[in-house]
């Protein structure tokens, strides 16, 4: 029951506290990628945990059934006995059923965000066919708009778009800025990424972290894509392509009212680019590992101690 | 019809604007549809299954049954509207093909719940304001650099 608890302690903990804690992070625009595994890190965390607090508390109540012998009864007895004071039947099914569910949950979620994502992006490059203009084969069109405009429809027939008024407003290597950047998310598979991101927030929607991670990492995402583009061309090239491409009309309606983000990776990319240094890095990717392993080996540690011998007695078991 | 590629196309990059004839040369059964509903588009009035295929007909040779096929996805898809005339159909866009680009633009680059990550976009709008004080900014820098 131990077990049990001290995983639903951290998981509440994580859950709640961390994005208080993660809130201005500066350090995760420096190195947006690790910032992103880091964030993964921790929402497969916490959904692990949750899922081995139920298993836990079953765990306490392990019970076999009477065609197994002698030998694994007496294992069981001492895994049983190191999970704490058992919490009843009833408890245990609960936690077994909770942890069912959270699973269940979480894989049915996925699975809509996946099945609606690969209609949405057939369906919208259904319409596009009818009025692209191939460059290039298919893979980047260009789409006669009189609003600058760039995007990208990832996965497994994917394709960059661009608006002639883009083509017409966009320098060589401005251009070139923005089909690194394009090309970034589809090699990336940044598409996954996010459907992963939404999901957990979606599957459990009160979750503040979870919240706070599916934000962040579109954020980190674009960063990243930022930062390849850099790479091929230059920091400044990246930014005056974000405002020739982002500016000039007031948003529509439907437009998202988010030029808060373009400026931001605009101001970003007009200061020097540092990384995280080593040390910086070492501390996130720890920090990252920790929360992955710490709660199995929590959740395990009464079997880990009870097959080696820890707690003085050994599972017959490991004789064999 | 397109767009005027203009001395912003480098040499180097070479944007081959594709026009009607390498248009055509695509082989998907999709891309059928494009080219009929180019030849709608740039029709002034309606048009029957024949004419559109005389049409196509020296570049590619096609099947009235094709055409016909394709014209009645089309008018399925509402795309297309159809008067009858006599025994055959005419058929005519619903919208024009600006009409048509813009709408099919605002639903890839709203960012709604909906379908967030189907497609990743670059631009996010920011108001002319705004993009000047950064664009003055950026050009200190790059005539710096």
């Amino acid at each position: 029951m131990t077990a049990a608890l001290l995983l639903a302690v951290y998981a509440t903990l994580a859950a709640s506290g961390l994005p208080r804690l993660l809130n201005d992070a500066a350090w995760s625009s420096r190195s947006p990628r690790l910032a992103i595994l880091l964030w993964q890190a921790l929402t497969a965390s916490v959904i692990a945990t949750t899922v081995l607090a139920g298993v836990s508390l079953a765990m306490s109540s392990l019970r076999l059934g009477g065609e197994a012998g002698q030998v694994l009864h007496d294992c069981a007895v001492l895994i049983r006995e190191q999970y704490g004071a058992g919490a009843g039947g009833s408890a245990a099914a609960a936690g077994l059923l909770f942890a069912a569910c959270v699973i269940t949950r979480l894989l049915w979620t996925v699975t809509l965000e996946l099945v609606s994502d690969i209609r949405g992006r057939r369906w919208h490059l259904d319409k596009l066919m009818l009025v692209a203009f191939p460059v290039d084969g298919y893979e980047t069109v260009i789409v006669d708009h009189p609003q600058p405009a760039a995007y990208c429809i990832p996965g497994r027939r994917h394709c960059i778009v661009l608006t002639s008024a883009a083509l017409r407003s966009l320098r060589p290597d401005e251009l070139d800025a923005v089909l690194a950047h394009e090309r970034a998310h589809v090699q990336g598979r940044h598409h996954i990424v996010l459907v992963g991101a939404r999901a957990a927030a979606s599957a459990f929607p009160r979750v503040p972290l979870f919240r706070m991670a599916g934000r962040e990492i579109t954020r980190l995402v674009e960063l990243c894509a930022d930062d390849v583009a850099a790479r091929l061309t230059h920091r400044s090239t990246v930014a005056a392509a974000l405002l020739r491409v982002g500016a000039g009309r007031a948003p529509a309606a439907g437009l998202a009212a988010s030029g808060g983000a373009v400026s931001a990776r605009v101001q970003r990319l007009m200061a020097p680019g540092v990384p995280l240094d080593v040390t910086g890095r070492l501390m996130v990717s720890l920090l990252a590992a920790l929360a992955l392993v710490g709660p199995f080996v929590l959740a395990l540690w009464p079997i880990l101690g009870v097959v080696t011998g820890l707690y003085g007695h050994i599972c017959p078991l490991t004789w064999r | 019809m397109g767009f005027a590629g203009g001395p912003r196309m480098s040499r180097r990059r070479a944007f081959a604007v594709q026009r009607e004839g390498e248009r055509d040369s695509v082989r998907r059964f999709g891309e059928l549809e494009a080219v009929v509903m180019d030849r709608l588009w740039s029709n002034p009035g309606p048009m029957s299954v024949r004419e559109v295929l005389e049409e196509l007909q020296p570049k590619r040779p096609l099947a009235y049954t094709t055409v016909m096929t394709v014209m009645d996805n089309l008018y399925k898809k509402d795309l297309l509207a159809r008067e009858r005339d006599g025994r055959a159909y005419r058929y005519q866009p619903t919208e024009t093909r600006e009409q048509y680009s813009a709408a099919l633009m605002t639903e890839a680059l709203t960012q709604s719940k909906d379908h967030s990550a189907t497609l990743v976009h670059f631009l996010e709008q920011i108001g002319p304001d705004e993009a000047s004080v950064l664009r003055r900014a950026l050009d200190g820098r790059r005539r710096r650099r």
